[in-house]
């Protein structure tokens, strides 16, 4: 019998993809964890969101506008936190960029439609962008959807949890 | 990458949502929404509010001109929500002596409110009914005002009011500014907050 054993690949070190992106998960979980704090955290913030969903006319029943109304942050508070710690670093990414592109569809939607809204991305805070809901809004969430595709395209992502757990998603 | 990998990615997506949603359902029932918006205070006496006024799911029209500025008019009725009124219909209410109440920030307040407005604000909601709310008497007729055009805080502190037992609480559209620019009286300072 000359079967040789089975040999395991030598883990390979984080590319610079994988240390550009530690900044980015820095960045983008960071806003991710400011907007889902400004929309739960304070004891008015649900209200506040549910009043920002409403106002986009989508004519949703009670129960999904309650759903978003808490579901969204929870997620995006979720998404945030794995995203910094670099654990299911991609998959955290997947979620934050799913959000976005849906964020950006709505919004466009939305001043398309000639609706004249608050944006209601953070509470009833802002980021970059000042006054009611308008492109700069669209190219805001448009950056941060790029940003945070260059960490869904990252195989091996540096400083993460996830070179320690093992992460089957990094694998070829 | 082979497709193994994106399934992973894909079921873990799943699982952050899952998780996330979860969340957000036990904490919905920690704290239920009311949906529907405030109710709304019966017509104000002589006006047109409540006929041919928008329905107050309709946004406010966008203020192109602010006030002070030249061509700028006091907003109508007929164009704004329900439960919003004009600057004259404020005045009519202040000089009843109404409480007015501003829900901007502190130093918005402080560097000039309508005179004698008591600033209450969503945060002062927090912790239950803030202790100004015991100076207000609840059949009282109130008049909040934020800044104007896109503010609706004074909205969010309608409904916060309505939720606290007062029945007639009205917003002024324009807000200060527009109470500003109709040189009604003003006052500045730290007031009553």
């Amino acid at each position: 019998m000359n079967a040789e054993p089975p040999t395991v690949a030598p883990p390979t070190k984080p590319g610079l993809l994988g240390w550009l992106g530690v900044p980015i998960r820095l960045l983008i979980g960071g806003v991710f964890l400011w907007a889902a704090w400004a929309k739960i955290g304070p004891s008015h913030g649900p209200m506040v969101f549910s009043k920002a969903i409403e106002a986009y006319k989508l004519n949703l029943p009670d129960p999904l506008v309650t759903l978003a109304t808490f579901g969204v942050p929870w997620t995006e508070a979720l998404a945030g936190i794995m995203l910094i710690l670099g654990l299911w670093t991609r998959a955290a990414a997947s979620v934050i960029a799913a959000m976005l592109l849906l964020f950006i569809g709505l919004g466009i939607a939305a001043i398309l439609r000639g609706l004249e809204i608050k944006c209601g991305c953070f509470g009833d805070r802002t980021l970059l962008c000042q006054g009611g809901l308008g492109w700069c809004h669209i190219g805001e969430n448009s950056l941060m959807t790029a940003l945070t595709l260059l960490v869904v395209a990252c195989r091996k992502p540096a400083l993460a949890l996830d070179s320690i757990t093992g992460c089957r998603s990094c694998k070829k | 990458m082979g497709c193994c990998a994106w399934k992973s990615v894909f079921v873990q997506a799943i699982v952050i949502c899952a998780i996330g949603i979860g969340a957000g359902l036990l904490d919905s029932t920690r704290r239920p929404l009311r949906h529907g918006g405030r109710e709304l205070p019966p017509e104000v006496p002589g006006t047109n509010a409540g006929t041919d006024a928008k329905p107050p799911s309709e946004p406010a029209p966008k203020i192109d001109l602010h006030p002070g500025d030249p061509g700028w008019k006091p907003t109508a009725q007929a164009d704004m929500p329900k439960g919003q009124i004009t600057l004259e219909q404020a005045k009519k209410f202040f000089d009843e002596g109404s409480p007015f109440v501003d829900a901007r920030r502190k130093e918005d307040y402080e560097a000039g409110h309508i005179k004698g407005a008591f600033r209450i604000n969503m945060k002062s909601f927090e912790n239950g009914d803030p202790p100004l709310l015991a100076m207000i008497a609840r059949d009282a007729n109130v008049v909040v005002y934020c800044s104007g055009g896109h503010c609706d805080e004074s909205e969010h502190v309608a409904e916060f009011m309505s939720d606290s037992g007062y029945k007639k609480v009205y917003v002024i559209h324009d807000g200060y500014p527009g109470w500003d620019a109709m040189g009604y009286p003003t006052e500045k300072g730290e007031g009553i907050q």
